[in-house]
C-alpha cells in the first residue's frame, strides 16, 4: 500500500494527468504508468493484468488520438513483493502507432517473483509541464 | 519580508538552478565528478533504442532475446514447474550479415536462468572446457580423491533449443528496408517432439 | 628587358601555382626496384631498398615530413611477411592500421573533410596525403589476420576479421556520399568529361569484363572466405555462414566458394579426429602499378569575357598490369591433385578502384587545368609567345598523376582446401621456373598454408609456432599421424564433391 502511495506521489510530481476514457480505470492506470512527460497524442486507454501459471500477464491498450502516425518507446519495470526491482533493466522498445489506431502491448513477467510492474512510456512529442512547485 | 526581498530570493534560486543546469551539461571538473579525461566520450543507456544504421544492432539483439525468453517461459513444458534441463544447440545464421547468434542465445540463456524455471547443460561449444576439466581432475593425479569429480556424472539435457535467423533486404532508390525473422524452437531430445516454437520479427527501414 | 623580367616573374608565379614540383618522386620507379628484388627472392635487398627510399626527411610522399607514411608500413609489412618474420610484419602493419584507423575516424565523424579535399584542386593529386586505396585498407586487416593465424593466434585473427567487416561498412558509407558529391560538383563546375572521352587513355583497362563484374573495388571474396574459415575454426558456424555466403555473392558461380557454404554444417558436426582442414592460400605476382600518362585535355575557360576552349596537357593515372602466372593446381604428397580456385583478382580490384575514382580525378584535373590555362593565356597575352611556351613547359613538368599504390600486394589469390591427416606433407607447385616442392605440417583441426609466387621465386610461409596453437581451446593439438597417413588424401569434406576431371587427376584426387 505504501508503495502505491509513493507511486502516486511520484506520478503527481511528474505531473501525470491521466485522462483515460473510462474514469474507473483512472486510478489504477495512473498508478502503473510512468510517462516521461505528458504524451500529447497517445494515451493508455486500458490496462489488464492476469496471473497465468504463476506469471503476471499484462495487456495495455495504447490509443492514438491524432490522425498521424505516432512513435512510442516503452518498457516495463518489474518489482517483487517488497518493492524491489527484479529481472534487470528491460531494453526500450520502439513501436509505431498509426493514426487513430488502438494498439495493444502485451507482455509477461520475466519471473514468478515479479508481482508488480510499471509501464514506462516515452513519445518524442511528449510535453513537459514546467515545474511550478519550484 | 518585503516583496523585493522575495523577488531577490527567487532570482537567486533561479540563478542557482541555471548554474547547476550548466554544471550538469558541461560536466565541469570543479564539482568533482568521478571522470578522468575530457575527451568527447559519453556513456549512454545500454538499453536505448539504437538507430544509427539499419544493420543488425543492439536493440534487435535485446528485443529478440527478451521476446523469446518471455514466450519460452510460458511454454507448457517449462510452466509445469519441474525445472527441465535444457541445452542450446546452434542458431543458424541465414543472413549475409555477420550476426553473432551466440550472443543472442547467451542473452536468452541468462534471462531464462534468472527466471529460475529452467536449468541449462553446457552446450557443444563449452564442451571442450568441460571435458578438459574432468580429465584434468581425474587423470593428472593432482587432486584429492574425494574431491575429484567423477567422469560419467554429467546430466543429459531433456530439451534443446535451436533455431535460425533470416533476413530479407530490399534496396530502393532512396530506401533500404531490412526484415529480420528470428525463429526458435524447443525440441524434446528423447522424443524429437517440438514442444514450443516462436518467431520474432523486426522491420527496419532507412532512407538514404 | 622588361618583357623578360615579366616572363621571369610569371615563371615564378607558375612554380608557386603548381606547388612543390621538385620534391615529387615517382613512386612507380622506386617500387619497381623493390618488386624486382622480391621476384628474385632477395627480400633483404627489397627491404634495404625500401628503407633507402624512406630515410629521414623523405619529402614528396604525402606530408613531406620525416614521418613514414602509410605506404611505407604497408610495403614493409608485406616484405617482412615474405621473409617469414611474422612478428615484425604484424608490427609494421599495425602501424599502418593505426593510420587507417585515423582515416576511419575522420570518415565516420567528419566525412566532409575527406570529400571536400580541395588541396589538389590547385596542386597535384600526389600532394594529397596518401590514405590508401580502399581495397588496400580492407586487405590490410585480412593480411594481418593471416599473420596472426601463422603465429597461432586465432583469437587475434578473429579480431582482425571483424575489423574487416566494420571497415567495409565505413568505406561503403563514405563512397556513397562521395559519389553523390562528385556528381553535384561536376554539375556545378560544368565538367562533363568521362574517362571514355579521354584521347589516348587505355579505356579497355577499366572496361574489362572482369573489372565491371566486381561489385565494388574493395570487397574481396578472399577476405570473406577467410573470415568464414576463421569463424569455422573457432567453432562459430553462425558467423562462418555469412562469410562463405558473402564470398559467393562477391564472386558467383565458383564451385569452390559454394562448397565452402554447402559443406559447413557437415564439417561442423563431423570433425574427423586426427585430421586437419587445410586451406591453401596461393598468391602470385604483385599488385599493378599506377603510371602517369599525358593526355591533352580540352578545357573551357573564360578569356576576355568570351568562352574559349584551350588544350592543356594533363596527366592521368593508368593501371599497368603485369601478367602473373597462376598455377591452377597443386600436387599433394606427390599423388593427389588439388585444383586451385581463383577467388580474388587484386589486379582487377585495383582497376575497379581507379574506374570508380576517375570521375573525381577528372574533375580535379579539369579544375586545375582551367587554372593553368588562364595563366597560360595571360602569359601569352602579356609576355608573348615565349612566356606562353614557358608556362606550358611548367605545366607539363609539374603534371604527373598520383602513382602511389601498395605494390607488394599479390595480384592474384587462389584457394584450395583439403582434409588431410595431421602431420607432415609435401606439396608441389608448378611455377614459372618449373616445379617447386615444399614441405609443410598440418597441425590442429584447422590450418592455413600460405604460399606466394613472385617471378621465379616461391615463398613458403610456414606456420611459426605450434605451441600457441595447442593452447587454443578450439584447435586440437597435433595428433599423431595415423598409420594410413601414407594413403592418398582423404575425401574432401564437401558433400557432393566429385573429382574434377582434369588431365592430372588420379584416383583419390580431391576436388
Amino acid at each position: 500500500m505504501n508503495l502505491v502511495n509513493a507511486m502516486k506521489r511520484v506520478a503527481a510530481l511528474l505531473g501525470i494527468l491521466a485522462l483515460p476514457a473510462n474514469p474507473a480505470w483512472a486510478d489504477s492506470i495512473a498508478s502503473k504508468v510512468e510517462e516521461l512527460g505528458k504524451m500529447k497524442y497517445l494515451n493508455v486507454s486500458s490496462l489488464k493484468t492476469v496471473n497465468r501459471n504463476g506469471l503476471l500477464n499484462i495487456q495495455a491498450e495504447i490509443t492514438n488520438d491524432s490522425a498521424s502516425n505516432q512513435q512510442l518507446f516503452y518498457r516495463f519495470k518489474w518489482f517483487d513483493g517488497n518493492g524491489f526491482e527484479v529481472g534487470g533493466e528491460e531494453p526500450w522498445k520502439p513501436l509505431t502507432i498509426y493514426g487513430k489506431q488502438r494498439q495493444n502491448i502485451t507482455t509477461v513477467a520475466p519471473m514468478p517473483q515479479a508481482t508488480d510492474f510499471r509501464l514506462v512510456l516515452q513519445s518524442p512529442d511528449n510535453e513537459t509541464t514546467s515545474p511550478s512547485s519550484w | 519580508m518585503n516583496p523585493t526581498s522575495v523577488i531577490r530570493i527567487k532570482s537567486i534560486s533561479a540563478l542557482l538552478v541555471a548554474m547547476s543546469g550548466s554544471l550538469l551539461t558541461t560536466g565541469c571538473a570543479s564539482t568533482g565528478s568521478p571522470i578522468v579525461g575530457s575527451g568527447p566520450v559519453t556513456y549512454g543507456d545500454a538499453k536505448a533504442v539504437e538507430s544509427v544504421t539499419n544493420e543488425f544492432g543492439s536493440t534487435d539483439l535485446q528485443t529478440m532475446a527478451e521476446a523469446m525468453t518471455r514466450s519460452l517461459i510460458q511454454s507448457a513444458v517449462i510452466a509445469r514447474g519441474n525445472r527441465p534441463l535444457i541445452t542450446i544447440a546452434e542458431v543458424k545464421n541465414k543472413t549475409s550479415e555477420y550476426i553473432d547468434t551466440r550472443s543472442i542465445t547467451d542473452s536468452i540463456r541468462a534471462q531464462m536462468l534468472k527466471s529460475g524455471s529452467v536449468r541449462f547443460a553446457v552446450d557443444t561449444h563449452a564442451m571442450q572446457n568441460q571435458t578438459d576439466e574432468l580429465i584434468r581432475q581425474n587423470q593428472t593425479g593432482l587432486y584429492k580423491k574425494g574431491t575429484a569429480k567423477k567422469i560419467g556424472g554429467m546430466e543429459g539435457a531433456d530439451y534443446r533449443i535451436e533455431g535460425n535467423i533470416a533476413s530479407i533486404v530490399k534496396l530502393g532508390s532512396s530506401v533500404k528496408d531490412v526484415y529480420y525473422k528470428f525463429s526458435l524452437m524447443l525440441v524434446n531430445v528423447e522424443t524429437g517432439v517440438i514442444e514450443w516454437a516462436d518467431e520474432k520479427d523486426i522491420r527496419k527501414t532507412s532512407s538514404r | 628587358m622588361r618583357s623578360l623580367s615579366k616572363v621571369l616573374a610569371l615563371g615564378g608565379a607558375v612554380v608557386l601555382l603548381t606547388g612543390c614540383a621538385g620534391t615529387m618522386r615517382s613512386y612507380d620507379a622506386e617500387l619497381k626496384q623493390t618488386v624486382n628484388h622480391v621476384a628474385t627472392g632477395n627480400v633483404a635487398g627489397a627491404l634495404a631498398e625500401l628503407e633507402k627510399n624512406n630515410t629521414g626527411g623523405a619529402a614528396g610522399l604525402g606530408l613531406g615530413n620525416s614521418d613514414k607514411d602509410l605506404l611505407y608500413y604497408l610495403e614493409k609489412g608485406e616484405l617482412l611477411r615474405l621473409g617469414g618474420q611474422y612478428e615484425q610484419s604484424a608490427a609494421a602493419w599495425l602501424s599502418a592500421d593505426q593510420r587507417v584507423k585515423e582515416w576511419e575516424e575522420i570518415a565516420k565523424h567528419s566525412p566532409g573533410k575527406l570529400l571536400g579535399d580541395l588541396g589538389s584542386v590547385i596542386i597535384n593529386d600526389k600532394a594529397r596525403r596518401y590514405d590508401g586505396q580502399d581495397y588496400e585498407k580492407v586487405l590490410l586487416s585480412t593480411r594481418l589476420a593471416l599473420n596472426h593465424i601463422a603465429m597461432g593466434k586465432w583469437g587475434e585473427a578473429r579480431t582482425e576479421i571483424k575489423k574487416t567487416h566494420e571497415r567495409e561498412a565505413i568505406i561503403a558509407e563514405l563512397r556513397s556520399k562521395e559519389v553523390e558529391q562528385a556528381t553535384e560538383e561536376a554539375k556545378t563546375r560544368n565538367v562533363h568529361t568521362r574517362y571514355k572521352d579521354l584521347q589516348g587513355y587505355p579505356v579497355e583497362s577499366l572496361d574489362d569484363p572482369e573489372v565491371t563484374a566486381l561489385k565494388n573495388g574493395y570487397q574481396s571474396a578472399f577476405s570473406h572466405y577467410l573470415a568464414g574459415f576463421v569463424y569455422e575454426a573457432l567453432g562459430e558456424p553462425s558467423l562462418a555462414a555469412p562469410g562463405y555466403r558473402k564470398a559467393i555473392e562477391l564472386r558467383p558461380n565458383v564451385r569452390f566458394l559454394e562448397e565452402g557454404l554447402a559443406g559447413l554444417d557437415k564439417r561442423a558436426h563431423v570433425g574427423k579426429r586426427g585430421h586437419t582442414d587445410v586451406l591453401f592460400v596461393v598468391e602470385s605476382g604483385s599488385a599493378p602499378a599506377r603510371q602517369s600518362v599525358m593526355i591533352p585535355l580540352p578545357v573551357p575557360y573564360m578569356a576576355g569575357g568570351r568562352g574559349t576552349v584551350g588544350v592543356i596537357p594533363t596527366s592521368f593515372p593508368v593501371i599497368k598490369s603485369e601478367r602473373a602466372f597462376m598455377p591452377s593446381s597443386i600436387t599433394l604428397d606427390g599423388k593427389a591433385n588439388l585444383p586451385l580456385a581463383p577467388v580474388t583478382n587484386v589486379d582487377a580490384m585495383a582497376r575497379r578502384a581507379l574506374k570508380d575514382e576517375m570521375p573525381g580525378i577528372i574533375l580535379r584535373t579539369t579544375v586545375r587545368a582551367i587554372a593553368k590555362s588562364i595563366a597560360q593565356k595571360q602569359a601569352a597575352d602579356r609576355g608573348g609567345a615565349l612566356a606562353g611556351l614557358l608556362v606550358t613547359i611548367a605545366a607539363v613538368a609539374t603534371e604527373s598523376a598520383d602513382e602511389r599504390v601498395w605494390r607488394t600486394l599479390p595480384a592474384q589469390i587462389s584457394l584450395g582446401r583439403a582434409l588431410l591427416p595431421s602431420g607432415k606433407h609435401s606439396m608441389k607447385l608448378s611455377g614459372q621456373a618449373g616445379e617447386q616442392q615444399l614441405e609443410f605440417e598440418a597441425q590442429g583441426k584447422y590450418t592455413v598454408i600460405p604460399v606466394r609466387l613472385m617471378g621465379s621465386h616461391l615463398y613458403a610461409m610456414r606456420p611459426q609456432s605450434s605451441v600457441e596453437m595447442a593452447a587454443q581451446a578450439t584447435v586440437e593439438p597435433p595428433a599423431k599421424a595415423l598409420p594410413e597417413a601414407a594413403a592418398p588424401v582423404e575425401e574432401a569434406p564437401k558433400p557432393g564433391a566429385r573429382p574434377v576431371k582434369s588431365k592430372k587427376v588420379r584416383k583419390g584426387a580431391i576436388s
